[in-house]
């Protein structure tokens, strides 16, 4: 009586052991956790940013008390979306005839402009002289920030000389630059 | 007989039969049966169930109209045989510069892959979405692919809208290898 009670449990564990052992060997393995891996993609898109006029060099030709005015058309390409773009205007002189050091007074060479969607500071009806530092005349609309799908924006500045009535004949002559920038 | 002779007899027999019970009253009369002991073994071989991709960032460069793309090859190791294992992609979100908050639009972010033994669902250039999808089923042969694994190759590819504007537009890309469906 005292084998039995002893080898009883003892059977009955390793018999558990086994039966367990059993289930486990036979058992699927559990399934794997998933794995990730991970890419950062970076998509750096180039700037588009340019100003092309469609004259080089203009002439206006007149008599003394006569006006004269020219159109030059300025496209702006932007996609640079951050701060609107503007157009900027100056001469670098008054227009001077160098043979003789004669000019044409500034207030007499003026400007005005048209096109676009934004604001214009010199509308037609409202010309201003041209000055020799740079002096916004444009600035573009919201939706021109990035106006590349559009083909970009054209403005047209209308060139406005008032020959006065006393000039002197001769060849004036100065350079007008058309600046696009995003800087006030 | 004489009574010394007989005592003798009796002992010699008397000790013959205790030896006779001891033996077991066998083993002298029959060969031994085999006496048998079992070992049960048991080899627990682990699961290796990885995924590892050859490149953790990519670039693209590009202007407004053009198409970009770049390729990331992940190798997928399983010896899970119970199910096939899948590949599922997706991306966080578009492609995003967060300083202009512009986007390029998820149709315009795609992804297609090659490689493996297995169906694929992104033969073709497929978008992207913002949960994961599957894109490759392995084969039942690559269940367990030890010890080389199953290389996918996928192209990640962008067609940047014409009038994008310009910046640095980033999204994270997520493989994901899963038994689960």
């Amino acid at each position: 009586m005292v084998s039995v009670r002893l080898t009883l449990p003892l059977i009955l564990t390793l018999g558990a052991a086994l039966l367990g052992g059993l289930q486990e060997a036979s058992a699927a393995p559990p399934m794997p956790a998933d794995q990730t891996a991970s890419v950062n993609v970076a998509v750096v898109v180039g700037r588009t940013f340019a100003l092309v006029c469609d004259q080089t060099v203009t002439t206006l030709v007149g008599s003394p008390g006569t006006i004269q005015t020219v159109d030059v058309s300025c496209l702006a390409i932007s996609n640079y979306s951050s701060s609107p773009w503007k157009l900027k205007i100056q001469t670098d002189q008054a227009l001077t005839d160098a043979s003789t050091g004669e000019t044409i007074p500034s207030a007499n060479f003026t400007y005005t402009s048209t096109g676009g969607e934004g604001v214009h500071n010199n509308p037609p009806g409202s010309p201003v002289a041209f000055t020799t530092t740079p002096t916004t005349y444009y600035t573009a609309a919201s939706n021109e920030k990035n106006n590349f799908s559009k083909g970009g924006t054209r403005i047209t500045s209308t060139y406005r000389l008032v020959i006065p009535p006393t000039q002197a004949a001769g060849s004036y002559t100065a350079t007008v630059t058309h600046i696009l920038t995003v800087n006030l | 007989m004489k009574p010394t002779t007989a005592r003798f007899w009796m002992a010699l027999f008397a000790m013959t039969a205790l030896l006779w019970a001891g033996l077991g009253g066998q083993a002298l009369a029959a060969p031994p049966s085999d006496s048998t002991q079992t070992v049960s073994v048991t080899a627990s071989v682990g699961t290796t169930f990885t995924l590892t991709c050859d490149k953790s960032a990519v670039t693209l460069t590009g202007n407004p109209s053009d198409t970009k793309s770049d390729t990331v090859i992940c190798t997928a190791k399983s010896n899970y045989t119970p199910s096939p294992w899948l590949l599922k992609i997706k991306t966080n979100q578009a492609l995003t510069d967060s300083s202009i908050s512009e986007s390029i639009p998820l149709a315009n972010f795609l992804h297609s892959s090659t490689g493996g033994s297995g169906t694929r669902d992104d033969s073709s250039d497929t978008a992207f979405t913002t949960s994961d999808v599957t894109y490759y089923t392995a084969h039942a042969s690559e269940k367990n692919n030890l010890p080389g694994g199953t290389a996918i190759t996928s192209t990640l590819k962008v067609n940047i809208p014409n009038n994008q504007a310009t910046g640095s537009y980033s999204a994270t890309v997520t493989f994901t290898m899963t038994v689960t469906p």
